[in-house]
């Protein structure tokens, strides 16, 4: 019978640890957003409605890994969360924490829909599609940066 | 649930959480397709005609609702998964905070007039509002329960207190040292300047809430009016024990330091703990970055100005790979 097992993240925590996992993680996922728009350019000379293989390659590739790093930053949180809480208060703020991520989950596509929409009437097309990629990486990877500075201020260690 | 069943065993704690979060990616992978395929059966598979005409009850009811299977299937699944975790899954509750259905009403009552106490004891005394006693004692009164706790009460009433024996109340720990403890207690309780220590002493619950209370030397020092603790003798409170406990600390007027008590609420745990304030910040964070990039990306693929102008087909294909390469890498298999 066969045993499956969560490979790619337990390899990354027993390398390198909770807190640099988290780090690279957001890295490269954010910095995987800024190389979308290279399909763009990568995909003139195909015909109207179709991928060049080059394309293709690089949105699979660059799926891949936000969708891997993506995975092993959210199971991450989710250990950290676990640890800073005592046990009697788990199940409680487990459930809290879902709900109120699940209300940023609804929030995201919101102002994924503005920032495409404003980014496309602002900017000529080519420029848009990579303000919309750099928008979303730099916020993402600012507001970690900043979470992650303040946890270092407050002293408290939970990796 | 997982974090729980480990019990703080950080190898199974990884793995676990790793094959949770990996069944779902396959869950999300494979439930789409397995919606297509359920979907529209009599269009899809002609070859159904054949066992089912259209005059048969099925295909009315399937051709009057096409879409209907894979949601009747989505619900069979959910309640296995139902039958399968109550059957399977070990509960990760201690004993004394297991809920009984029957005690939901009770809880709802008790919810609304915690609140109304607390409002109450803050207004009228300037004690900290504390919202967080009312779980706390939704688990001790749901523990006890009404008609126990009633029948404890009614029996007390009127008894000495002195015939009680120790052995029929619960006790943990070392036999001589929780004897010594109860019959110390039952001293202490006794002696309160109060006209219901019998009915607190009924309850071996009540009994060790007004224990930890009077345990305290500020709260033994403090003249207590007998009258003013009457007050306090509802029904209600009798049937929830930490109540008592509770009120009996704040009317002694901030004597007792509410501090020391660990609040257990959501909400003002995260509130008062700023690394679990913060961390979950970021996991919100995340939810929101990850949904954004989610929808960017099919948008930019369709998008004619300035985007790849693409048709669905590519992106399922685009999406289906990428999956697939992500199941890829995060298992093996041995």
């Amino acid at each position: 019978m066969p045993v499956i097992q969560y490979s790619s993240f337990s390899y990354m925590i027993s390398k390198l640890g909770f807190r640099q996992t988290m780090w690279t993680s957001v890295w490269i996922v954010s910095l995987s957003f800024t190389f979308f728009p290279l399909a763009l350019r990568w995909n003139q000379s195909a015909s109207a409605g179709s991928l060049t293989t080059a394309s293709f390659t690089i949105l699979v590739a660059l799926l891949s890994i936000t969708r891997t790093l993506g995975s092993s930053f959210n199971a991450t949180m989710i250990f950290s969360i676990n640890r800073a809480i005592e046990p009697k208060n788990r199940a409680a703020l487990n459930g809290f924490a879902q709900i109120i991520g699940s209300v940023m989950r609804a929030l995201g596509p919101l102002f994924a829909g503005y920032l495409v929409s404003l980014c496309y009437s602002l900017l000529p097309a080519r420029q848009g599609a990579i303000a919309i990629w750099f928008t979303l990486s730099t916020i993402c990877v600012t507001c970690f940066a900043i979470l992650m500075v303040l946890i270092k201020i407050d002293g408290e260690d939970p990796f | 649930m997982v974090a729980e069943i480990s019990r703080d065993c950080e190898d199974l704690e990884t793995r676990g959480v790793g094959v949770v979060v990996g069944r779902q990616s396959w869950g999300l992978m494979v439930a789409p397709a397995f919606g297509g395929i359920l979907a529209e059966p009599f269009r899809q598979y002609p070859i159904l005609l054949k066992y089912f005409p259209e005059k048969s009850h099925l295909y009315q009811f399937l051709a009057k609702m096409p879409f209907v299977l894979p949601n009747i299937v989505g619900t069979l699944l959910c309640w296995s998964a139902m039958i399968l975790v109550h059957l399977a899954a070990e509960e990760t509750l201690p004993e004394i905070q297991i809920r009984s259905p029957k005690d939901f009403l009770c809880d709802g009552a008790n919810i609304f007039a915690t609140i109304y106490q607390n409002t109450a004891n803050y207004l009228r005394h300037g004690t900290r509002f504390f919202p967080t006693s009312v779980a706390e004692n939704s688990f001790v009164s749901s523990r006890v329960g009404i008609n126990e706790s009633l029948a404890r009460v009614q029996e007390s009433v009127g008894r000495d207190t002195s015939a009680y024996n120790p052995k029929d109340f619960e006790v943990e720990g070392s036999e001589d040292q929780e004897e010594s403890l109860l019959e110390d207690d039952m001293r202490r309780i006794s002696e309160l300047p109060c006209d219901f220590s019998a009915q607190v002493l009924a309850n071996p619950h009540c009994r060790k809430s007004f224990a930890v209370a009077i345990r305290r030397e500020s709260v033994m020092n403090v003249s207590t009016d007998s009258k003013a603790m009457s007050q306090f003798t509802s029904r209600r409170q009798l049937l929830n024990p930490m109540l008592i406990g509770r009120s009996y600390d704040s009317m002694l007027g901030g004597v007792v330091d509410m501090e020391e008590d660990e609040p257990t609420s959501s909400l003002q745990y995260v509130r008062e703990h700023g690394i679990c304030r913060r961390l979950m910040t970021i996991y919100w964070c995340g939810c929101f970055f990850s949904a954004a990039a989610d929808t960017v990306f099919p948008l930019f693929c369709m998008s004619a100005k300035g985007g790849l102008g693409v048709d669905e087909a590519h992106i399922g294909a685009l999406q289906t790979l990428s999956g697939t390469i992500f199941n890829c890498k995060s298992y093996y298999v041995i």
